[in-house]
């Protein structure tokens, strides 16, 4: 038992020696989260192009989501080996600021304004999503117009909704409404009407839309962007995204050089290939509208509205998102 | 006399120690001094807070209750299963250990479509009525929440407690029916006292799992009342970047269930030298028949959300056939690491190896302990469950920013130790009620025969832990292949393995892929399960 124990060790461990990619120096390490790194992310096909184009050779870093990559350059400090991080969302970009350096790419002046949440360039959004309810236009209700139509009676225990204190979406939505009504009546008398109206709170985006998809509830909060899935790949318009005249919340992620980098030269092809070549890739795979204005979209994005009117998340202080998380957990356990 | 003798038994088990504290504690301890900053600050507000108290309350609740009924659901039939053997019993135990490998996500999603309201269940049951709207609402409520965690851990009981009561030898049991007791006065006065060790160790294993359940509480819960220590933790750590808060709750809840765990260890005890197992009866007549009611009984609960998920793996939706996700998990093969064939052998790989050192550590720790009569060395090994793994994680996350490393071999190295510190705790509790078991007296003829400490170990009480051996193996793989999170932080996501795979198809909206994913997963856990199991003839459980 012992000898195959450590024959099996040594298997393990000669597979992973072999495994080992090129891990030399001139590297530029990015730090990027899961479902951009993984190979069936858009960084599978985009890496070995920017590889081969530029002559630079990439280590990415999965590391988590935005937070844990976050957390995790300021645990490293001025060790970390990261040049480059991507996917920091505007809501946390403050934490992130400190450790980045500016810079003001030429590719800049190909997004819009509206988007560009740090004024210094540290941060330099590459791809957006809008927080959106998507209905299944078939389940035989009337079509909810505003958010103020989803406290309606007849969409009781038919809508999905998601966990603020637990996920970034259901976080989307508690900002959302906050932008649209305060903090004041309106806000309470809209979450009260929707602990009602929920089916259930998910305690995230995956759970939520798997309900949704199983014909649990017709109504799920997602993104402006959803449909454009359910086009593409079961060639199906039923899945509907419910765009709001009285705007949507929007999610913004952004690229940024880390300050007292050695391959700034590098780092900063990189940010620009990412703000070009790469941004239809990332759009695809992330279910996001690139930044760049220029860029054509595939005809499925035709079913991905795009709001007229925009909320930035990262507009609302961190002090204030709890105090609004404290008023919700109220709001909803109030009967309990 | 005896704490000289266990000196050679501590040794043993000071590498597993030696790895939890490296691993484990060092990080915690990290962790935890996050809440001391400001003089304790964030730890007084969280010890001042109504809401901490009413979080514990429905913590305790919710963990009390699931553990409860799961024995409780367990014992009868654990009874039957050591008593008697009949066709497919094995089968049906190995099965049992099966829900163990399914993510988090993948039981909900398995829920949701056997008992959901638009599920095949309710599906079933509206053709039968002829109603056209669900009969049964089962989701969404706080029984739905003891529905799943029953589901997800009856299984530890009725594999623990069956396992533990075969190994029972039954001459008390006869000798109390001669004397002319009932069956029920036998059963309080003569069985549980001897099983008691073995239901405690299920119970709180079973307690430990739920108190740090959130996933599930909240998505079938369908109501923030319904929170956990765990949602609060997790909203601290990664929505509001409350690193002190996060740390003061940690240690509320690593209090309370460590207290349990001191409360839970069973006391010193006399061990008597009859080590004859018990022989299992073969049923015929009435018995079998109720053997195939209660096997039938046991698979109705266990398989349908399973099935549910295979089904979805091959079915839209809409009932049509298809094979595109299976389309889509191949075409996934173009890249050199991170396909489905590579998330097959790197769970496989991990999970193995794992779990070999995991039995082969959780059981010099079980042994040391049962020698020394310790309740410290089992409190320690187990504290990784008491953590949660939001605080597990957090604790990894700081290791991984200390190792800070390029070398995919040290990822799998970490890995593996990580999927190690996870199962350990699993491991000693399955094997110290074995370890327990093993009287005094036989070591003490054997050194008495001139043999050796370590010969003694090899040849008589080995042989008497092996079916715990076996049982800790089986859970402990199965927990190490539905493992993610430690996963995915220390190998900087270059470890792909097949729970990873199923998150990331999800995350790109792709619930078929990851049905299917799911489908190898169970197939993995059950060809090794089957492996294990069989030849193993004279094995009985």
């Amino acid at each position: 038992m012992k000898k195959a124990l450590f024959l099996m060790l040594l298997v393990f461990a000669a597979s992973g020696l072999m495994a080992q990619a090129a891990n030399e120096e001139n590297t530029l390490t990015v730090y990027a989260y899961d479902s951009f790194a993984s190979d069936w992310g858009p960084a599978g096909t985009l890496i070995p192009k920017f590889e081969e184009e530029t002559g630079i050779k990439v280590n990415l870093v999965s590391a988590g989501d935005a937070v844990e990559m976050i957390s995790r350059v300021e645990l490293e400090g001025e060790d970390t080996r990261a040049d480059v991080i991507l996917g920091i969302t505007d809501d946390f970009a403050y934490r992130a600021y400190p450790y980045l350096e500016s810079y003001d790419s030429p590719i800049l002046s190909d997004i819009p304004e509206e988007l560009k949440f740090d004024p210094e360039n540290r941060l330099i959004p590459f791809d957006y999503g809008a927080f959106a309810f998507v209905w299944d236009s078939e389940c035989g209700l009337d079509k909810p117009e505003s958010l103020s139509d989803l406290t309606k009676a007849e969409y009781k225990d038919k809508v999905i909704l998601i966990d603020p204190r637990t996920s970034s979406v259901g976080l989307g939505l508690l900002l959302w409404t906050y932008n649209i009504y305060g903090d004041g009546e309106e806000f309470t008398s809209w979450w009260e009407a929707m602990n009602e109206n929920a089916l259930t709170i998910a305690d995230g985006w995956s759970s939520a839309y798997g309900l949704f998809t199983e014909g649990e509830a017709p109504i799920v909060l997602s993104y402006t962007t959803s449909p454009v899935y359910h086009v593409m790949n079961d060639n199906t318009t039923r899945y509907q995204a419910l765009i709001f005249d009285e705007g949507h919340e929007a999610t913004i992620e952004g690229i940024g050089i880390v300050k007292g980098t050695d391959m700034r030269e590098e780092a900063e092809k990189f940010v620009d290939f990412i703000l070009t070549e790469a941004q239809l890739d990332i759009a695809i795979a992330n279910s996001m509208y690139p930044v760049n204005s220029s860029i054509e979209l595939p005809q499925a994005f035709d079913y991905a509205p795009k709001p007229d009117k925009l909320y930035r998340s990262g507009a609302t202080s961190p002090e204030k998102t709890e105090e609004l998380q404290e008023a919700w957990l109220s709001i909803m356990t109030a009967n309990n | 006399m005896r704490r000289k003798d266990s000196g050679y038994y501590t040794l043993r088990a000071l590498p597993g120690i030696l790895i939890l504290v490296i691993l484990f504690l060092i990080p915690l301890f990290f962790t935890f001094s996050y809440a001391f900053h400001d003089n304790g600050k964030a730890l007084v507000a969280v010890f001042s807070d109504k809401y901490t108290y009413r979080l514990l309350a429905f913590t305790l609740k919710e963990s009390l209750l699931s553990a409860l009924i799961s024995v409780a659901v367990a014992i009868p039939l654990s009874s039957f299963f050591s008593k008697y053997t009949f066709p497919f019993r094995r089968a049906v135990l190995t099965l049992a250990g099966l829900s163990f490998t399914i993510p988090t996500i993948l039981v909900v999603l398995g829920f949701v479509i056997w008992y959901g309201n638009n599920g095949f269940l309710n599906n079933i049951l509206m053709r039968i009525t002829g109603r056209d709207y669900s009969v049964l609402s089962i989701l969404y409520s706080f029984k739905a929440i003891i529905l799943a965690h029953v589901y997800l851990n009856f299984p530890i009981a009725f594999l623990l407690i069956t396992n533990g009561w075969t190994e029972l030898p039954d001459t008390p049991e006869k000798a109390a029916y001669t004397l002319g007791a009932g069956r029920a006065r036998t059963f309080f006065s003569v069985t549980l006292p001897r099983l008691l060790p073995t239901i405690l160790s299920a119970f709180i294993l079973i307690f430990l799992f739920c108190f740090s359940s959130f996933s599930i509480i909240l998505v079938l819960g369908g109501n923030p009342a319904f929170s956990t220590f765990e949602t609060e933790i997790y909203r601290r750590v990664n929505i509001n970047v409350d690193r002190e808060g996060a740390a003061a709750l940690s240690i509320f809840a690593f209090f309370v269930t460590g207290v349990m765990l001191i409360i839970t260890s069973p006391g010193r005890r006399e061990r008597k030298a009859s080590r004859k197992r018990r022989v299992l009866i073969k049923a015929t007549g009435r018995k079998l028949f109720a053997a195939v009611l209660l096997m039938l009984l046991i698979l109705l609960f266990i398989l349908p959300p399973m099935l549910s998920i295979i089904y979805r793996a091959f079915y839209t939706k809409a009932g049509a056939f298809t094979l595109r996700a299976w389309e889509d998990i191949a075409k996934g093969s173009t890249g050199l690491m991170s396909t489905a064939l590579n998330g097959i052998i790197n769970s496989f790989m991990i999970a193995l190896v794992a779990s070999c050192l995991a039995v082969f550590l959780g059981s010099g720790i079980a042994m040391a302990a049962a020698k020394r009569n310790s309740w410290f060395i089992p409190f320690l090994s187990s504290l990784p469950m008491a953590t949660g793994s939001v605080t597990l994680g957090l604790g990894f996350s700081l290791l991984a920013v200390v190792l800070g490393h390029d070398s995919i071999l040290i990822s799998y190295l970490l890995v593996t130790l990580a999927h190690l510190t996870i199962i350990l705790p699993f491991a000693v509790r399955t094997i110290i009620p074995g370890a327990k078991a093993i009287p005094d007296s036989l070591a003490a003829a054997s050194y008495t025969l001139g043999i050796s400490k370590g010969r003694t170990l090899r040849k008589v009480e080995a042989p008497l832990l092996a079916p715990y051996k076996r049982k800790a193996f089986a859970f402990a793989f199965a927990l190490s292949l539905g493992e993610v999170n430690a996963t995915l932080t220390l190998s900087d996501g270059h470890v792909s393995t097949l729970p990873i795979l199923i998150y990331r198809m999800i995350s790109s909206y792709n619930y078929q892929g990851a049905a299917a994913l799911g489908t190898l997963l169970l197939a993995e856990a059950l060809i090794v399960f089957a492996i294990g199991q069989g030849g193993r003839k004279n094995a009985i459980s």
